[in-house]
């Protein structure tokens, strides 16, 4: 600001020239007005007069010269314009401020609005604040959410002289939600003070807080430290307020696009791994006999199956294969826990049962060879059931072997259901189990075999009870003299009934195979 | 060097001025006019090197007065920044045709204005 001297009171836009000199003139004089530097500015200078100092603000801004009493009037004539002019400035100075603020809102809002990210609208905000408030250094306090710690996420200045995230200052605006002066008297002891000698207040640290309110919540705070010794003002704090709420809107803004980007992107992932699991599934699927009757030329037994998997993908497995015109390889396993992880060990197992039945070997030998493989490559620790049965279909002789799974049934072609006699060892890849015993058994004309996972008796209801062995056997020997395809739906029917639209909590698979009456 | 201010409206005036009155400490004479006829007297008379000039003005508007000047080979360096509210698209059009030398919005950007001010007077 241009500084206040007697030729800017007495210049052209002032006004009061005119009515000085005419004072002048009609005072008996003569008179003269000489700035600080000794110019004359207006009228004329005498020997001897009286010099009387205009002072305005402890500062000399010039001399009148005359007679005493005259002097004296026009000197207090011109210390009063100063004090006028002064005021006029302070004013003008004050307005202006006001108009910069004005300013400085409507631009913060303008740009916060097009930023969409906490720390560049925070970023944003402390730039424009630091040209309204003097401050040596100032940061932004933002939480992710209610239970959240405050952080820092944009700063200027000294760091150091900035007030901990936990500390009380900071927490007690937090929690009150107002903003708040601090002004800190920083005490050290002055040097050749002795030690312990009470401190001398070396400088007043002056902090001030601004909560950003959003939705009826403190979501951070603004602050402001002033180390020059000035104390903040409440019309500080009252700007801070203002950029504060405004940066609070554009915070929480700038959230919830975050939040609404990372949601779409999650979807995308999850459309993606979706369509991963769906081609797993369609793999799965593929690697166990989809069509049926899988030998229409066959007229000696029957056979039909059918896998549901809990999940998008499943640990269940079952084969058939004729390993030559007599003899019909029938397979049904379970690996242990779900999802991929059983998927992909199921396909190992699957494969490897099927590989090493197609060899000949015998279903106790298989299962041993199986297991020796499983056993020396595993190294997720899974294991899986697995029957392995092998129909000689012109004498109905079963040879089979089981390592840990649920014993299959026969069923009667007159409704008698019985299980088979447990025979073989511990699931696949759990232990170096090395003899798998087999059993035979003789399939009459007309019986069945009927295959199936722990999926079936374990099926749960909205009441957590399981379908039961029991309602199983039940249904078998209600279903003894049905088509193996109608054996497979009656019993999923069942289930399906059971369960009453309860969740699957774990994959099924049903197989039945008869022995032909003719 | 001069600098006159010229909007019909005081505290805007006031305000420029305010902006401005750092540059009379490097010598720099601020000169003010409440309308464009005014505006355009003083424009002749003193020279400013610089004209802060309102658009919506009784009698003479700033288009009106700064067309006037550009047109004057006497007076046609003289640097025009116009002043006029926010948002008005046809207003800066306008103010091209007119020969203006910058286009500013109100509320204007005081930082702004005394960094153009001193840029233009080469201070």
């Amino acid at each position: 600001m241009a500084r206040l001297t007697l030729r800017t009171l007495l210049g052209a836009k002032s006004g009061a020239l005119a009515p000085l000199s005419a004072l002048l003139a009609s005072l008996e004089g003569p008179f003269a007005i000489e700035n600080a530097d000794g110019n004359v500015l207006l009228g004329t200078t005498s020997a001897g007069s009286t010099r009387i100092e205009v002072v305005h603000a402890d500062s000399v801004l010039g001399t009148v010269s005359g007679p005493r009493a005259g002097a004296e009037a026009i000197a207090a004539m011109l210390i009063h314009l100063a004090d006028k002019e002064a005021e006029r400035r302070a004013l003008a100075g004050e307005v202006l401020h006001l108009y910069r603020e004005v300013h400085l809102i409507e631009h913060l809002s303008e740009e916060l609005t097009a930023l969409l990210d906490v720390s560049a609208v925070s970023r944003a905000a402390l730039d424009q604040i630091r040209r309204m408030i003097a401050a040596s250094s100032g940061g932004i306090l933002v939480r992710e959410n209610a239970g959240a710690p405050l952080r820092y996420v944009a700063d200027f200045g000294d760091a150091e002289a900035l007030p901990e995230p936990a500390s009380a200052y900071a927490v007690s605006v937090l929690e009150r939600g107002v903003p708040e002066i601090v002004n800190v008297a920083e005490m050290f002891a002055g040097a050749g003070s002795p030690a312990g000698a009470t401190g001398t207040a070396a400088s007043l640290r002056s902090l001030i807080f601004a909560p950003m309110r959003a939705k009826q919540q403190t979501v951070g705070m603004i602050v402001l430290a002033n180390d020059t010794g000035d104390p903040y003002k409440a019309a500080d704090l009252q700007l801070l307020n203002t950029v504060a709420l405004q940066t609070a809107a554009a915070i929480e803004n700038a959230a919830l696009c975050a939040e609404m980007v990372n949601a779409a992107r999650y979807r995308e992932q999850l459309t993606a791994i979706q369509r991963e699991l769906d081609t797993a599934r369609a793999i799965q699927h593929s690697l166990v006999p989809r069509v049926f009757p899988p030998f229409p030329a066959r007229t000696d037994f029957d056979i039909h199956a059918q896998m549901t998997s809990a999940r998008a993908v499943g640990g269940d497995f079952f084969d058939f294969f004729l390993i030559d015109d007599d003899h019909l390889g029938i397979v049904i396993g379970d690996v242990s826990g779900k999802g991929t992880p059983a998927a992909l060990y199921m396909a190992v197992t699957h494969t490897h049962v099927r590989s090493t039945a197609l060899r000949g070997l015998g279903p106790g030998e298989c299962l041993a060879e199986v297991n020796r493989v499983l056993v020396a490559d595993n190294a997720s620790s899974m294991f899986a059931t697995c029957f392995y049965g092998i129909l000689d279909t012109r004498t109905g002789q079963l040879q089979y072997s089981s390592a840990g799974h649920n014993p299959p049934y026969r069923i009667g072609a007159a409704g008698a259901v019985e299980p088979l006699e447990s025979a073989g060892g511990t699931p696949l890849g759990m232990f170096q189990w090395k003899n798998y015993e087999s059993a035979s058994l003789q399939l009459a004309p007309g019986d069945s075999l009927f295959l199936y996972t722990d999926g079936v008796p374990e099926a749960n209801n909205s009441e957590l009870e399981d379908f039961t062995n029991e309602r199983l056997e039940k249904v078998l020997g209600l279903s003894a003299t049905l088509p193996t395809r109608e054996i497979v739906s009656t019993v999923n029917s069942e289930v399906l009934a059971f369960t009453a639209g309860a969740p699957q909590s774990d994959d099924i698979t049903i197989m039945a195979v008869r022995r032909s009456t003719n | 060097m001069k600098i006159l201010i010229v909007d019909d409206e005081p505290h805007l005036r006031m305000l420029i001025h305010q902006t401005l009155e750092e540059l009379e400490d490097e010598g720099v004479e601020l000169l003010t006019a409440g309308d464009g006829e005014q505006a355009l007297e003083t424009i002749r008379s003193e020279k400013p090197e610089l004209v802060l000039l309102d658009v919506m003005m009784p009698k003479k508007n700033g288009f009106d007065v700064c067309q006037a000047v550009k047109q004057d080979d006497g007076l046609n360096r003289t640097c025009i920044i116009l002043l006029t509210a926010k948002g008005q698209e046809f207003d800066r059009q306008r103010g091209q045709e007119v020969g203006a030398d910058l286009y500013m919005t109100k509320p204007f950007d005081p930082d702004a204005l005394l960094e153009k001010a001193r840029s233009v007077l080469g201070l």
